[in-house]
């Protein structure tokens, strides 16, 4: 699938559910996670994290950031930058851009900020990159399928231009597959992508949340 | 008063007023009567004459006016009073006598030369006091009228006797005289006799007692002895009055003779010597009083190095005296009085004592050393009250040390003061410091070259008045902070204190895990310490114990307390929402463009830049554990 078929999907599949959920006037914000396939003893394998808004009203970022943790220690994040798939999201104002990754190993942390101060609008459907991330792979990495968790608030996080906190409805983990190349894929299925968000827009609906959640860390 | 004689023989008693002119001034004793002056009849200690019954050889008192007619027969000890009275002299106004001593008494009368007759019979009686007379002791004394004296033998309680006045008057006087030792009532009885009748004559014109025209031919008089009564107290009063009767004239009483008894010896001493005399000679004084007569005279006794007591200054009036002893010895003084009427005080003991040194071989002065409780620290400073003690020495063989003084200035003022003795004490108790001068004086004179003791009080604990936490190259002052999370990492704390701190170490701000202290000797301290970043703290700065902070005098921090400071650290938490997020680096990033935000500042370098907003992104993720 092409770069331009797969926006049109998202866009059409966006709408589509805008018009089906008929949610409140307020974004819904989902930061996802990529899915990758890799072979042992690789480097500069990829994946994205985007940010999806599946709410009815556009949502300004200012800034954001993200981690990520890995359950095998055969695998480990390099980096993450700015080319992303989907539209970068302070593509052009960027702050820190193009290298955005502040910690690398098996966790990974990486955020911008939008250089203007303006911030940048993500209207409904609308989905944007959030960073690039890149990993290796050990050679002596065991087959099988491994999950990239997003790390919740603080870590990820989104904020207005006013340097308030904007609230992330959803966190949904990515995954790297290692294993024969035959096996592998390469990109995300946006068809399961789709109906992941179908169903946590589903979820979320009905239990209408009213604030972010937070780190049972996080002080009062 | 003067029994005048009316011209009709009928004995008209009339009164001459003397108290006319300006009143007599009467040296020895004398009384003034008017303005002239009477005595007593017998003559006063120190005069010349015989104190009889009438004694033309007495001394006229200086100073008095003679009587009309008398010129200078009129003598100390004569009653001028034609009808008078007189008893012992005694001292002063009181006419104080001692105990024991007897009472003669005289009774005198005239048939004044105005008169025209004489005075055929004469009585006089006299009322004696058995509380205050012995009347077992009285006696007569001589009788006398004109020229005739009778003597009767003594101790005789009556007596009788004739005077033949032939053949110069043709008159026998019967004199009686007699003691009713029941009533202690005396009566002398004087009658003229016609010698062919032996009765009381009957020639109006004849009589024992003329006029008295020709003294002594009118006048007559009697005398008589009697003793006190023993144990009278001082201040008893003895009285004695008489009364005459001329013919059948009503009775004229004499004046009351009055005198009082002191029989209580004075009160003396001497003025105390110091302990020790640098000069050989040297004034000794003494003084005294008395209840009664008052102090006759002084006798002052010494004792030379605990020999026995003799007489240095005898009997004499003066109140002091120069004395001069040998060096080296000790010399011991009481003093005695006598009062004007012979009691003498007794004494034996000596009033004071003091020691002649040696007064040539002296020329050291005294040295004083100075302590002080309790001894300063290692700076020289107290926290408490601080009591100097003085105390001199003199050269052996010396004089010995006379005095201490000192004074104080600085914190603590004292003018200057003088401490008998070798030692003195003085307590400091002003914070600050106070310079104690002092020197000795010994007893030869010399005196020390004056000292100076310097001692610095500070009674005042130190206290905290900033607590700052140090991050890059800037502080921040915790005390009067609202903000719950700082969002720096902190390299060290800096603390400004009241005062200056003297002692302390990395050990004394617990909680911290410092590295190095700084700034010792001065009000600001800085402890290093290893980075902190995330978390609650809490800086204990020890005001007890090994590392307990203490000013320069040892005062403790807070008395002793110490002080707490409790902060919260998350690094790059701009917000203060106890997250570090994309909101902060918003934050961060938007302080840029404002006035500088210490919040902002998150490396501490002074200025809000992207190298905050860098170091807000390190921190992504943290929150208060």
């Amino acid at each position: 699938m092409t770069t331009r078929n797969r926006l049109l999907l998202q866009l059409l599949l966006t709408a589509i559910s805008l018009l089906a959920c008929a949610l409140p006037a307020r974004a819904n914000l989902i930061v996802a996670a990529g899915a990758s396939v890799a072979n042992p003893g690789s480097t500069l394998n990829s994946f994205d994290v985007t940010l999806t808004n599946t709410g009815p009203s556009a949502a300004t970022i200012g800034a954001f950031s993200f981690g990520l943790l890995l359950s095998n220690p055969d695998i480990t994040f390099t980096g993450a930058n700015t080319s992303t798939v989907k539209p970068y999201i302070f593509l052009g104002d960027s702050l820190f851009g193009p290298l955005i990754s502040t910690t690398v190993g098996s966790t990974l942390v990486a955020s911008d900020v939008e250089l203007s101060g303006l911030g940048v609008t993500v209207g409904p459907g609308g989905t944007v990159g959030l960073g690039h991330v890149l990993f290796s792979v050990a050679p002596s990495a065991a087959p099988g399928q491994f999950e990239t968790a997003l790390s919740p608030f603080p870590t990820t996080s989104l904020a207005d231009p006013s340097a308030n906190d904007v609230p992330v409805q959803s966190f949904i983990a990515g995954s790297i597959q290692i294993g024969p190349a035959s096996a592998a894929v390469s990109e995300p299925s946006y068809a399961c992508v789709f109906f992941a968000l179908l169903c946590v827009s589903a979820a979320l609906r009905e239990k209408n949340p009213s604030r972010f959640p937070r780190s049972p860390l996080q002080l009062p | 008063m003067m029994n005048r004689i009316c011209p009709a023989a009928a004995f008209t008693i009339t009164f001459l007023l003397l108290s006319v002119g300006s009143r007599a001034q009467c040296p020895h004793g004398g009384i003034p009567t008017g303005k002239y002056c009477t005595g007593p009849t017998l003559c006063a200690l120190g005069f010349k004459g015989n104190p009889g019954a009438r004694n033309p050889l007495c001394v006229p008192i200086p100073g008095c006016q003679p009587l009309p007619g008398q010129g200078s027969s009129v003598c100390f000890g004569i009653p001028i009073d034609p009808n008078d009275k007189t008893g012992p002299f005694g001292v002063g106004q009181a006419r104080y006598l001692p105990a024991n001593q007897p009472l003669p008494y005289e009774i005198h009368f005239e048939n004044l030369a105005a008169a025209t007759a004489a005075a055929q019979q004469v009585i006089v009686t006299d009322q004696l006091n058995a509380q205050t007379m012995d009347v077992t002791t009285f006696s007569f004394g001589p009788i006398w009228f004109g020229a005739s004296t009778v003597v009767p033998p003594p101790g005789l309680s009556q007596y009788t006797t004739n005077v033949d006045l032939r053949p110069a008057q043709n008159l026998i006087v019967r004199i009686d005289a007699a003691l009713d030792k029941t009533t202690a009532l005396l009566t002398w009885r004087f009658t003229s006799i016609d010698p062919a009748t032996l009765q009381l004559t009957q020639d109006a014109a004849a009589g024992f007692l003329p006029p008295n025209v020709s003294p002594p031919a009118g006048e007559g008089g009697v005398v008589f002895n009697v003793n006190q009564k023993v144990g009278l107290a001082s201040g008893a009063q003895i009285q004695n009055q008489a009364n005459v009767v001329f013919d059948k004239n009503a009775p004229i009483a004499t004046p009351v003779w009055m005198n009082t008894l002191d029989v209580t010896p004075p009160v003396t001493s001497m003025q105390a010597l110091p302990a020790t005399e640098s000069s050989t000679t040297f004034t000794v004084q003494w003084s005294g009083s008395d209840a009664g007569s008052g102090i006759q005279d002084y006798t002052v006794y010494v004792s030379k190095d605990g020999g026995s007591f003799s007489p240095f200054a005898t009997a004499t009036t003066s109140t002091s005296a120069a004395f001069t002893g040998v060096a080296g010895s000790t010399y011991a003084f009481y003093s005695v009085g006598r009062d004007f009427v012979g009691n003498v005080e007794s004494k034996t003991v000596a009033d004071t004592t003091t020691r002649i040194i040696s007064s040539g071989g002296d020329s050291t002065p005294p040295v004083t050393t100075a302590g002080q409780s309790p001894l300063p620290n290692s700076a020289g400073w107290n926290n408490t009250n601080v009591t100097v003690t003085l105390n001199a020495t003199d050269n052996p063989g010396g004089s010995g040390v006379k005095q201490i003084q000192y004074s104080t200035s600085g914190a603590q003022v004292t003018a200057l003061q003088t401490v008998s003795g070798n030692t003195a004490a003085i307590t400091i108790t002003a914070a600050g410091s106070t310079t104690v001068t002092y020197f000795a004086t010994d007893n030869a004179g010399n005196q020390e070259p004056a000292k100076t003791l310097l001692i610095k009080i500070d009674k005042t604990p130190p206290v905290v008045s900033e607590f700052r936490l140090m991050f890059g190259s800037q502080t921040y002052n915790l005390i009067g902070s609202t903000r719950n999370r700082l969002p720096w990492q902190i390299t060290g704390v800096q603390v400004v204190f009241s005062k200056p701190i003297a002692v302390g170490n990395t050990a004394s701000a617990g909680g911290l895990a410092a590295t190095a202290l700084s700034g010792l000797g001065t009000s600001t301290l800085t402890w290093t310490i290893n980075p902190l970043s995330v978390g609650d703290f809490a800086a204990a700065l020890a005001g007890t114990g090994a590392n307990a902070l203490l000013d320069v005098a040892g005062n403790r921090l807070a008395g002793g307390l110490g002080f707490t400071q409790k902060f919260r650290l998350l690094f790059g938490d701009f917000n203060d929402d106890g997250a570090v997020s994309s909101a902060d680096l918003v934050g961060v990033n938007a302080a840029i463009a404002a006035p500088y935000s210490i919040f902002a500042d998150i490396n501490g370098d002074g200025v809000v830049n992207l190298a905050d907003v860098a170091s807000v992104r390190t921190g992504i993720g943290t929150t208060l554990p």
